[in-house]
Protein backbone atom coordinates (compact mmCIF):
# COMPACT_ATOMS: atom_id res chain seq x y z
CA UNK A 1 0.00 0.00 0.00
CA UNK A 2 2.29 2.48 -1.26
CA UNK A 3 -0.57 4.97 -1.86
CA UNK A 4 -1.02 5.46 1.77
CA UNK A 5 2.75 5.76 3.00
CA UNK A 6 2.87 9.34 0.43
CA UNK A 7 -0.37 9.85 2.08
CA UNK A 8 0.94 9.73 5.63
CA UNK A 9 4.11 11.09 4.85
CA UNK A 10 1.97 13.91 3.19
CA UNK A 11 0.66 14.14 6.24
CA UNK A 12 3.94 14.58 7.97
CA UNK A 13 4.58 18.09 6.85
CA UNK A 14 1.38 19.36 7.33
CA UNK A 15 2.18 22.75 8.75
CA UNK A 16 1.06 22.74 12.27
CA UNK A 17 2.06 23.70 15.82
CA UNK A 18 2.40 20.85 17.97
CA UNK A 19 5.08 19.84 20.82
CA UNK A 20 4.57 16.46 19.75
CA UNK A 21 6.17 17.06 16.28
CA UNK A 22 9.09 19.05 18.07
CA UNK A 23 12.60 16.99 16.04
CA UNK A 24 15.79 17.42 18.07
CA UNK A 25 18.45 18.36 16.44
CA UNK A 26 21.77 19.09 18.35
CA UNK A 27 21.85 23.03 17.63
CA UNK A 28 18.06 23.55 17.95
CA UNK A 29 18.44 21.50 21.04
CA UNK A 30 21.04 23.42 22.43
CA UNK A 31 19.23 26.77 21.51
CA UNK A 32 16.18 25.00 23.86
CA UNK A 33 18.35 24.31 26.48
CA UNK A 34 19.51 27.33 27.17
CA UNK A 35 16.03 29.02 26.66
CA UNK A 36 14.85 26.66 29.63
CA UNK A 37 17.62 27.68 32.05
CA UNK A 38 16.77 31.23 31.08
CA UNK A 39 13.17 31.01 32.05
CA UNK A 40 14.38 29.48 35.67
CA UNK A 41 16.93 32.56 36.48
CA UNK A 42 15.08 35.74 37.82
CA UNK A 43 14.32 37.62 34.66
CA UNK A 44 11.79 39.68 33.72
CA UNK A 45 11.50 39.72 30.19
CA UNK A 46 13.22 37.10 26.87
CA UNK A 47 12.96 37.87 23.93
CA UNK A 48 13.12 34.83 21.21
CA UNK A 49 13.57 36.51 17.42
CA UNK A 50 14.24 35.02 14.26
CA UNK A 51 12.74 35.04 10.67
CA UNK A 52 9.40 33.60 10.20
CA UNK A 53 9.63 29.37 9.91
CA UNK A 54 12.47 29.06 11.89
CA UNK A 55 10.78 27.85 14.65
CA UNK A 56 9.89 30.14 17.24
CA UNK A 57 5.93 28.85 17.90
CA UNK A 58 7.13 25.19 18.23
CA UNK A 59 9.76 26.08 21.07
CA UNK A 60 7.25 28.04 22.45
CA UNK A 61 4.39 24.87 22.31
CA UNK A 62 7.37 22.55 23.47
CA UNK A 63 8.61 25.27 26.49
CA UNK A 64 4.80 24.87 27.32
CA UNK A 65 4.38 21.59 26.97
CA UNK A 66 7.85 20.79 28.82
CA UNK A 67 7.01 23.42 31.93
CA UNK A 68 2.92 23.22 32.59
CA UNK A 69 3.69 19.97 34.75
CA UNK A 70 5.59 21.84 37.16
CA UNK A 71 5.15 25.81 37.17
CA UNK A 72 2.35 28.36 35.99
CA UNK A 73 3.03 28.80 32.51
CA UNK A 74 0.28 30.66 30.11
CA UNK A 75 0.69 30.36 26.88
CA UNK A 76 -0.90 33.03 23.87
CA UNK A 77 0.26 31.54 20.63
CA UNK A 78 -2.43 34.31 18.77
CA UNK A 79 -1.69 37.93 19.52
CA UNK A 80 -4.44 39.56 21.91
CA UNK A 81 -3.97 42.59 20.10
CA UNK A 82 -6.94 45.01 22.17
CA UNK A 83 -5.66 46.09 25.18
CA UNK A 84 -8.68 45.81 27.16
CA UNK A 85 -9.14 42.04 26.26
CA UNK A 86 -5.89 41.27 27.19
CA UNK A 87 -5.78 42.70 30.50
CA UNK A 88 -8.94 40.64 31.17
CA UNK A 89 -7.37 37.43 29.50
CA UNK A 90 -4.64 37.75 31.73
CA UNK A 91 -6.41 38.61 34.88
CA UNK A 92 -8.96 35.43 33.85
CA UNK A 93 -5.93 33.09 33.59
CA UNK A 94 -3.21 34.14 36.39
CA UNK A 95 -6.17 35.55 38.81
CA UNK A 96 -9.09 33.60 38.16
CA UNK A 97 -10.83 37.17 37.29
CA UNK A 98 -14.35 36.35 35.85
CA UNK A 99 -15.88 39.35 35.23
CA UNK A 100 -16.67 40.19 32.05
CA UNK A 101 -16.08 44.05 32.32
CA UNK A 102 -13.37 45.44 30.49
CA UNK A 103 -10.41 46.23 32.68
CA UNK A 104 -7.70 48.96 32.00
CA UNK A 105 -4.05 49.16 33.29
CA UNK A 106 -4.57 50.29 36.26
CA UNK A 107 -6.67 48.04 37.68
CA UNK A 108 -4.52 45.16 36.12
CA UNK A 109 -1.60 46.53 38.00
CA UNK A 110 -3.69 46.45 40.88
CA UNK A 111 -4.77 43.58 41.10
CA UNK A 112 -1.61 42.22 40.29
CA UNK A 113 -0.16 44.37 43.28
CA UNK A 114 -2.56 42.44 45.66
CA UNK A 115 -1.95 39.17 44.40
CA UNK A 116 0.69 37.15 46.03
CA UNK A 117 2.67 33.92 44.26
CA UNK A 118 5.25 31.90 45.95
CA UNK A 119 6.56 31.54 42.02
CA UNK A 120 6.09 33.94 39.24
CA UNK A 121 4.30 33.04 36.75
CA UNK A 122 5.49 32.48 32.93
CA UNK A 123 3.54 33.75 30.08
CA UNK A 124 4.23 33.31 26.74
CA UNK A 125 3.41 35.28 23.95
CA UNK A 126 4.07 34.12 20.33
CA UNK A 127 3.72 36.66 17.59
CA UNK A 128 4.22 39.82 19.57
CA UNK A 129 5.54 41.41 16.70
CA UNK A 130 1.76 41.98 16.58
CA UNK A 131 1.34 44.20 19.21
CA UNK A 132 1.28 47.88 19.64
CA UNK A 133 4.05 49.46 20.88
CA UNK A 134 1.26 51.01 23.76
CA UNK A 135 0.81 47.73 24.70
CA UNK A 136 4.30 46.41 24.68
CA UNK A 137 4.94 49.38 26.68
CA UNK A 138 2.36 48.09 29.74
CA UNK A 139 3.76 44.47 29.29
CA UNK A 140 7.17 45.91 29.71
CA UNK A 141 5.20 47.67 33.25
CA UNK A 142 3.82 44.66 34.31
CA UNK A 143 7.20 42.66 34.07
CA UNK A 144 8.64 45.48 36.16
CA UNK A 145 6.43 44.61 38.98
CA UNK A 146 8.23 41.60 38.61
CA UNK A 147 5.14 39.45 39.79
CA UNK A 148 5.05 38.48 35.85
CA UNK A 149 7.56 36.85 33.39
CA UNK A 150 7.41 37.17 29.59
CA UNK A 151 8.70 35.16 26.90
CA UNK A 152 8.01 37.26 24.07
CA UNK A 153 8.77 35.66 20.42
CA UNK A 154 8.98 37.83 17.57
CA UNK A 155 10.17 38.03 14.03
CA UNK A 156 13.59 39.48 13.28
CA UNK A 157 12.96 42.83 12.25
CA UNK A 158 10.60 43.71 14.91
CA UNK A 159 13.18 42.60 16.96
CA UNK A 160 15.73 44.84 15.49
CA UNK A 161 13.07 47.98 15.65
CA UNK A 162 12.73 47.09 19.74
CA UNK A 163 16.08 46.52 20.66
CA UNK A 164 16.44 49.73 19.60
CA UNK A 165 14.16 51.20 22.16
CA UNK A 166 16.32 52.38 25.24
CA UNK A 167 13.91 51.19 27.90
CA UNK A 168 13.50 47.39 26.10
CA UNK A 169 16.70 47.35 25.99
CA UNK A 170 17.76 47.18 29.81
CA UNK A 171 14.63 45.28 30.45
CA UNK A 172 15.42 42.50 28.39
CA UNK A 173 18.53 39.99 29.59
CA UNK A 174 18.18 37.56 27.46
CA UNK A 175 17.67 37.53 23.67
CA UNK A 176 17.72 34.09 21.79
CA UNK A 177 18.22 34.20 18.13
CA UNK A 178 16.77 31.20 16.11
CA UNK A 179 17.98 30.78 12.91
CA UNK A 180 16.84 28.35 9.58
CA UNK A 181 18.96 24.98 9.40
CA UNK A 182 22.03 23.82 7.72
CA UNK A 183 21.57 21.41 5.26
CA UNK A 184 22.54 18.59 7.60
CA UNK A 185 20.18 19.47 9.85
CA UNK A 186 17.72 19.79 7.13
CA UNK A 187 18.08 16.50 6.09
CA UNK A 188 18.02 14.90 9.80
CA UNK A 189 15.17 17.06 10.09
CA UNK A 190 13.57 15.37 7.01
CA UNK A 191 14.02 11.79 8.17
CA UNK A 192 13.51 12.31 11.64
CA UNK A 193 9.85 13.46 11.02
CA UNK A 194 9.09 10.70 8.52
CA UNK A 195 10.62 8.02 10.72
CA UNK A 196 8.54 9.32 13.43
CA UNK A 197 5.26 8.79 11.89
CA UNK A 198 6.84 5.28 10.81
CA UNK A 199 7.40 6.70 7.29
CA UNK A 200 10.57 4.71 6.86
CA UNK A 201 10.44 4.28 2.88
CA UNK A 202 9.56 7.95 2.00
CA UNK A 203 12.77 8.43 4.44
CA UNK A 204 15.05 6.64 2.59
CA UNK A 205 14.26 8.69 -0.53
CA UNK A 206 16.14 12.15 0.28
CA UNK A 207 19.18 11.57 -0.41
CA UNK A 208 22.28 14.44 -0.31
CA UNK A 209 21.85 15.19 -3.72
CA UNK A 210 17.98 16.14 -3.27
CA UNK A 211 17.95 17.29 0.27
CA UNK A 212 20.63 19.82 -1.23
CA UNK A 213 17.82 20.65 -4.15
CA UNK A 214 15.65 21.12 -1.13
CA UNK A 215 18.10 23.56 0.79
CA UNK A 216 18.35 25.64 -2.21
CA UNK A 217 14.95 26.36 -2.43
CA UNK A 218 13.82 26.81 1.40
CA UNK A 219 16.94 27.68 2.37
CA UNK A 220 16.71 25.57 5.54
CA UNK A 221 13.52 27.35 6.42
CA UNK A 222 11.17 24.79 8.24
CA UNK A 223 7.99 25.93 7.39
CA UNK A 224 9.27 26.16 3.75
CA UNK A 225 10.40 23.01 3.51
CA UNK A 226 7.21 21.59 5.43
CA UNK A 227 5.33 22.89 2.69
CA UNK A 228 7.42 21.74 -0.20
CA UNK A 229 7.42 18.33 1.02
CA UNK A 230 3.91 18.42 1.99
CA UNK A 231 3.10 19.11 -1.85
CA UNK A 232 6.08 16.96 -3.15
CA UNK A 233 3.95 13.83 -1.47
CA UNK A 234 0.83 15.27 -3.08
CA UNK A 235 2.21 14.91 -6.43
CA UNK A 236 3.83 11.50 -5.80
CA UNK A 237 0.42 10.03 -4.35
CA UNK A 238 -1.12 12.00 -7.43
CA UNK A 239 1.13 10.04 -9.91
CA UNK A 240 1.15 6.78 -7.84
CA UNK A 241 -2.12 6.49 -8.72
CA UNK A 242 -2.25 7.78 -12.04
CA UNK A 243 0.78 7.46 -13.54
CA UNK A 244 3.78 4.89 -11.51
CA UNK A 245 5.76 5.33 -14.09
CA UNK A 246 6.34 8.53 -13.99
CA UNK A 247 7.96 8.41 -10.68
CA UNK A 248 10.83 6.59 -9.11
CA UNK A 249 10.22 5.07 -5.54
CA UNK A 250 13.58 4.79 -4.70
CA UNK A 251 14.76 8.59 -4.30
CA UNK A 252 12.88 11.73 -4.83
CA UNK A 253 13.03 13.47 -8.38
CA UNK A 254 14.61 16.78 -9.00
CA UNK A 255 11.75 17.63 -11.21
CA UNK A 256 9.12 16.56 -8.47
CA UNK A 257 11.00 18.69 -6.03
CA UNK A 258 10.77 21.47 -8.81
CA UNK A 259 7.00 20.82 -9.42
CA UNK A 260 6.15 21.39 -6.10
CA UNK A 261 8.38 24.44 -5.63
CA UNK A 262 6.28 25.69 -8.39
CA UNK A 263 3.13 24.83 -6.74
CA UNK A 264 3.81 26.71 -3.72
CA UNK A 265 5.01 29.60 -4.95
CA UNK A 266 8.81 28.82 -4.15
CA UNK A 267 9.87 29.10 -7.70
CA UNK A 268 8.27 31.64 -10.25
CA UNK A 269 7.75 29.93 -13.27
CA UNK B 1 -3.09 18.23 -6.68
CA UNK B 2 -5.96 18.87 -8.86
CA UNK B 3 -4.08 20.16 -11.89
CA UNK B 4 -1.41 17.99 -12.44
CA UNK B 5 -0.92 18.56 -16.45
CA UNK B 6 -0.51 22.32 -15.60
CA UNK B 7 1.80 22.23 -13.39
CA UNK B 8 4.07 19.62 -15.54
CA UNK B 9 3.62 22.71 -18.10
CA UNK B 10 4.84 25.35 -15.70
CA UNK B 11 7.35 23.10 -14.79
CA UNK B 12 8.75 22.28 -18.41
CA UNK B 13 8.74 26.39 -19.34
CA UNK B 14 10.64 26.70 -15.98
CA UNK B 15 13.55 24.75 -17.42
CA UNK B 16 13.56 26.51 -20.88
CA UNK B 17 13.55 29.67 -19.15
CA UNK B 18 16.22 28.31 -16.76
CA UNK B 19 18.42 26.71 -19.21
CA UNK B 20 18.10 29.33 -22.22
CA UNK B 21 21.07 31.54 -21.11
CA UNK B 22 23.56 28.55 -21.18
CA UNK B 23 22.07 27.53 -24.51
CA UNK B 24 22.49 30.91 -25.89
CA UNK B 25 25.34 31.20 -24.28
CA UNK B 26 26.96 28.09 -25.85
CA UNK B 27 25.49 28.87 -29.25
CA UNK B 28 27.00 32.42 -29.54
CA UNK B 29 30.43 30.94 -28.20
CA UNK B 30 30.55 28.51 -31.25
CA UNK B 31 28.92 31.37 -33.35
CA UNK B 32 31.93 33.25 -32.48
CA UNK B 33 34.63 30.69 -32.56
CA UNK B 34 33.62 29.96 -36.18
CA UNK B 35 33.61 33.43 -37.10
CA UNK B 36 37.01 33.71 -35.62
CA UNK B 37 38.20 30.85 -37.32
CA UNK B 38 36.69 31.73 -40.75
CA UNK B 39 38.20 35.54 -40.21
CA UNK B 40 41.31 34.16 -39.23
CA UNK B 41 41.72 31.74 -42.51
CA UNK B 42 40.69 34.33 -44.76
CA UNK B 43 43.30 37.13 -43.04
CA UNK B 44 46.15 34.19 -43.96
CA UNK B 45 44.98 33.74 -47.49
CA UNK B 46 44.61 37.09 -48.34
CA UNK B 47 48.52 37.88 -47.03
CA UNK B 48 49.42 35.01 -49.04
CA UNK B 49 47.96 36.34 -52.16
CA UNK B 50 49.90 39.81 -50.97
CA UNK B 51 53.15 38.50 -51.13
CA UNK B 52 53.00 36.24 -54.04
CA UNK B 53 51.82 39.61 -55.87
CA UNK B 54 54.42 41.38 -54.84
CA UNK B 55 57.03 38.54 -56.37
CA UNK B 56 55.37 38.55 -59.27
CA UNK B 57 55.36 42.42 -59.53
CA UNK B 58 58.77 42.22 -58.52
CA UNK B 59 60.07 40.10 -61.74
CA UNK B 60 58.61 39.46 -64.42
CA UNK B 61 60.80 35.93 -65.56
CA UNK B 62 57.79 34.39 -68.32
CA UNK B 63 57.69 37.47 -70.53
CA UNK B 64 60.55 36.25 -72.75
CA UNK B 65 58.03 33.30 -73.47
CA UNK B 66 55.50 35.53 -74.28
CA UNK B 67 57.75 37.65 -76.88
CA UNK B 68 59.86 34.33 -78.35
CA UNK B 69 56.41 33.28 -79.18
CA UNK B 70 55.45 36.51 -80.91
CA UNK B 71 58.42 37.45 -82.24
CA UNK B 72 59.57 34.59 -84.44
CA UNK B 73 62.07 33.56 -86.96
CA UNK B 74 64.73 35.54 -85.70
CA UNK B 75 68.30 34.95 -86.95
CA UNK B 76 69.81 31.88 -85.65
CA UNK B 77 73.66 32.77 -85.64
CA UNK B 78 72.59 35.17 -82.70
CA UNK B 79 72.42 32.20 -80.91
CA UNK B 80 75.59 31.40 -80.59
CA UNK B 81 76.83 35.02 -80.05
CA UNK B 82 74.34 35.54 -77.23
CA UNK B 83 75.24 32.33 -75.87
CA UNK B 84 79.03 33.37 -75.64
CA UNK B 85 78.38 36.22 -74.10
CA UNK B 86 76.11 34.86 -71.13
CA UNK B 87 79.10 32.31 -70.63
CA UNK B 88 81.28 35.30 -71.06
CA UNK B 89 80.15 37.39 -68.56
CA UNK B 90 79.14 34.28 -65.83
CA UNK B 91 82.97 33.96 -65.94
CA UNK B 92 83.69 37.71 -65.39
CA UNK B 93 81.14 37.80 -61.94
CA UNK B 94 83.85 37.09 -59.27
CA UNK B 95 81.64 36.49 -56.12
CA UNK B 96 80.43 33.24 -57.18
CA UNK B 97 80.34 31.52 -54.23
CA UNK B 98 78.68 28.27 -54.03
CA UNK B 99 80.36 25.25 -55.65
CA UNK B 100 77.88 22.85 -54.65
CA UNK B 101 75.11 22.70 -57.05
CA UNK B 102 71.47 22.65 -56.53
CA UNK B 103 70.27 19.07 -57.43
CA UNK B 104 67.00 18.35 -57.60
CA UNK B 105 64.54 15.49 -57.83
CA UNK B 106 60.95 16.73 -58.47
CA UNK B 107 58.28 14.97 -56.15
CA UNK B 108 54.62 16.37 -55.50
CA UNK B 109 55.91 16.28 -51.97
CA UNK B 110 58.10 19.48 -52.44
CA UNK B 111 55.48 21.01 -53.95
CA UNK B 112 53.82 21.17 -50.43
CA UNK B 113 56.47 23.44 -49.05
CA UNK B 114 56.57 25.60 -52.78
CA UNK B 115 55.06 28.40 -50.51
CA UNK B 116 58.23 29.30 -48.37
CA UNK B 117 60.55 27.41 -50.63
CA UNK B 118 60.23 30.00 -53.24
CA UNK B 119 59.82 33.17 -50.09
CA UNK B 120 63.11 31.48 -48.83
CA UNK B 121 65.15 31.01 -52.35
CA UNK B 122 63.89 34.33 -53.63
CA UNK B 123 65.42 35.73 -50.39
CA UNK B 124 68.35 33.91 -50.91
CA UNK B 125 69.08 35.10 -54.42
CA UNK B 126 68.76 38.76 -53.70
CA UNK B 127 72.11 40.46 -53.45
CA UNK B 128 72.72 38.74 -56.95
CA UNK B 129 69.78 40.16 -58.53
CA UNK B 130 72.51 43.38 -60.28
CA UNK B 131 74.31 40.64 -62.31
CA UNK B 132 71.55 37.88 -62.92
CA UNK B 133 69.92 40.96 -64.47
CA UNK B 134 72.80 42.36 -66.60
CA UNK B 135 73.34 38.68 -67.94
CA UNK B 136 69.62 37.82 -68.50
CA UNK B 137 69.09 41.06 -70.65
CA UNK B 138 70.35 39.26 -73.81
CA UNK B 139 69.02 36.05 -72.95
CA UNK B 140 65.41 37.38 -72.93
CA UNK B 141 66.20 38.36 -76.69
CA UNK B 142 68.39 34.84 -76.93
CA UNK B 143 64.64 33.72 -75.63
CA UNK B 144 63.32 35.09 -79.20
CA UNK B 145 65.94 33.46 -81.52
CA UNK B 146 65.01 30.49 -79.80
CA UNK B 147 61.53 30.34 -81.07
CA UNK B 148 63.08 29.94 -84.32
CA UNK B 149 63.30 26.13 -83.60
CA UNK B 150 59.60 25.61 -83.08
CA UNK B 151 59.50 24.36 -86.73
CA UNK B 152 62.80 21.87 -85.89
CA UNK B 153 60.39 19.83 -83.11
CA UNK B 154 57.61 19.75 -85.64
CA UNK B 155 59.73 15.87 -87.18
CA UNK B 156 59.61 14.77 -83.53
CA UNK B 157 56.02 15.04 -82.58
CA UNK B 158 55.50 14.09 -79.39
CA UNK B 159 52.52 12.51 -77.94
CA UNK B 160 52.13 12.50 -74.42
CA UNK B 161 51.11 9.69 -72.52
CA UNK B 162 49.19 10.96 -69.43
CA UNK B 163 47.17 13.36 -68.87
CA UNK B 164 48.45 13.83 -65.13
CA UNK B 165 52.00 14.61 -66.24
CA UNK B 166 50.62 17.15 -68.24
CA UNK B 167 48.74 18.54 -65.81
CA UNK B 168 51.09 18.20 -63.36
CA UNK B 169 53.27 20.68 -65.34
CA UNK B 170 50.33 22.76 -65.57
CA UNK B 171 50.34 23.07 -62.16
CA UNK B 172 54.00 23.52 -61.53
CA UNK B 173 53.71 25.95 -64.35
CA UNK B 174 51.01 27.77 -62.49
CA UNK B 175 53.24 27.71 -59.01
CA UNK B 176 56.19 29.00 -60.68
CA UNK B 177 54.15 32.06 -62.42
CA UNK B 178 53.56 32.87 -58.87
CA UNK B 179 56.40 32.62 -56.71
CA UNK B 180 59.14 32.78 -59.56
CA UNK B 181 61.11 29.20 -58.06
CA UNK B 182 63.62 28.54 -60.22
CA UNK B 183 63.27 24.86 -58.93
CA UNK B 184 60.32 24.89 -59.96
CA UNK B 185 61.07 25.95 -63.71
CA UNK B 186 63.96 23.65 -63.83
CA UNK B 187 61.27 20.97 -62.84
CA UNK B 188 59.23 21.89 -66.00
CA UNK B 189 62.26 21.81 -67.79
CA UNK B 190 62.98 18.01 -66.67
CA UNK B 191 59.64 16.93 -67.06
CA UNK B 192 59.44 18.41 -70.89
CA UNK B 193 62.68 16.86 -71.34
CA UNK B 194 61.31 14.28 -70.64
CA UNK B 195 58.30 14.28 -72.73
CA UNK B 196 60.57 14.96 -75.66
CA UNK B 197 59.14 18.66 -76.16
CA UNK B 198 62.61 19.80 -76.25
CA UNK B 199 61.54 23.88 -77.10
CA UNK B 200 59.79 23.88 -73.61
CA UNK B 201 62.23 22.17 -71.86
CA UNK B 202 65.05 24.49 -73.41
CA UNK B 203 63.00 27.34 -72.60
CA UNK B 204 62.72 26.38 -68.82
CA UNK B 205 66.36 25.39 -68.43
CA UNK B 206 67.03 28.90 -69.79
CA UNK B 207 64.39 30.50 -67.34
CA UNK B 208 66.14 28.55 -64.65
CA UNK B 209 69.39 30.30 -65.96
CA UNK B 210 68.36 33.57 -65.73
CA UNK B 211 66.88 33.19 -61.93
CA UNK B 212 70.31 31.07 -60.94
CA UNK B 213 72.76 30.46 -62.81
CA UNK B 214 74.71 28.09 -60.92
CA UNK B 215 72.02 25.58 -61.38
CA UNK B 216 73.66 22.50 -63.04
CA UNK B 217 70.70 20.80 -64.18
CA UNK B 218 69.76 23.65 -65.82
CA UNK B 219 72.88 23.76 -67.66
CA UNK B 220 72.82 19.89 -68.36
CA UNK B 221 68.87 20.05 -69.36
CA UNK B 222 69.69 23.22 -71.49
CA UNK B 223 72.67 21.60 -73.66
CA UNK B 224 70.94 18.31 -73.79
CA UNK B 225 67.87 20.36 -75.33
CA UNK B 226 70.35 21.54 -77.56
CA UNK B 227 71.35 18.48 -78.88
CA UNK B 228 67.89 16.98 -79.11
CA UNK B 229 67.39 20.65 -81.38
CA UNK B 230 70.41 19.77 -83.78
CA UNK B 231 72.52 22.30 -82.37
CA UNK B 232 75.33 19.92 -80.99
CA UNK B 233 78.10 22.53 -82.00
CA UNK B 234 76.17 25.45 -79.75
CA UNK B 235 75.71 23.02 -77.03
CA UNK B 236 79.46 21.86 -76.98
CA UNK B 237 80.25 25.16 -76.30
CA UNK B 238 77.76 26.29 -74.03
CA UNK B 239 79.24 23.06 -71.99
CA UNK B 240 82.69 23.20 -72.49
CA UNK B 241 82.92 26.61 -71.20
CA UNK B 242 80.39 25.72 -67.79
CA UNK B 243 82.54 22.98 -67.37
CA UNK B 244 85.59 25.39 -67.56
CA UNK B 245 84.07 27.78 -65.32
CA UNK B 246 82.29 25.68 -62.42
CA UNK B 247 84.10 22.25 -63.09
CA UNK B 248 80.72 19.74 -62.95
CA UNK B 249 81.72 16.49 -62.91
CA UNK B 250 78.51 15.74 -64.53
CA UNK B 251 79.01 18.36 -67.19
CA UNK B 252 81.83 16.95 -67.74
CA UNK B 253 80.89 13.10 -68.79
CA UNK B 254 78.01 14.80 -70.66
CA UNK B 255 80.03 17.01 -72.85
CA UNK B 256 82.04 13.88 -73.34
CA UNK B 257 79.28 11.98 -74.57
CA UNK B 258 78.27 14.64 -76.37
CA UNK B 259 81.74 14.96 -78.46
CA UNK B 260 81.89 11.20 -78.63
CA UNK B 261 78.24 11.24 -80.38
CA UNK B 262 77.22 8.64 -77.29
CA UNK B 263 74.57 11.45 -76.29
CA UNK B 264 72.50 12.26 -79.76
Amino acid sequence: MKSSIYSSSKDVFIDTVNAKDYIQLDRVSTIYQSLKNSVKKPLKMILLYGKPGTGKSMFLSKLYQDLSKNQEIHAYMSPIIDESEFYRVLAHDLYGFNDDKELNFTQIMKINKQKESKETPLILLDEAQLYSDALMEKIRLLSDTRKLKFVIALHKTQTEDLIAKEHFQTRIWESIELKNASMAELKIYIQKKLMKANCFDSANMFSNNSVKRIYKLTNGNYRDTNKLLYSVFEIYEHYYNKDMSKINMDKVSNKIIEMAAIHTGLIDA
Amino acid sequence: MHNIHDLEQRWLKYKIKFYLPYIITIIFTIILSIALVFILDTKKDSDAILASTEIVQTQTPLKPIVKKKIVQEKVPEHIENKVEKIIKKQTSVENIAQEKQLVLTPSLDFMKKLKTDSVNSYQSQKPRTNEVQKVYEPIVNEQKTTTKFESIPKKQKINISTKETQNDIQHVIKRFKKNNNPTLSLFVAKKYYKLGDYRKAYNYALITNEINNEIEQSWIIFAKSLVKLKKKNLAIKTLSKYVNHSHSGNAKVLLDDIKSGKFK
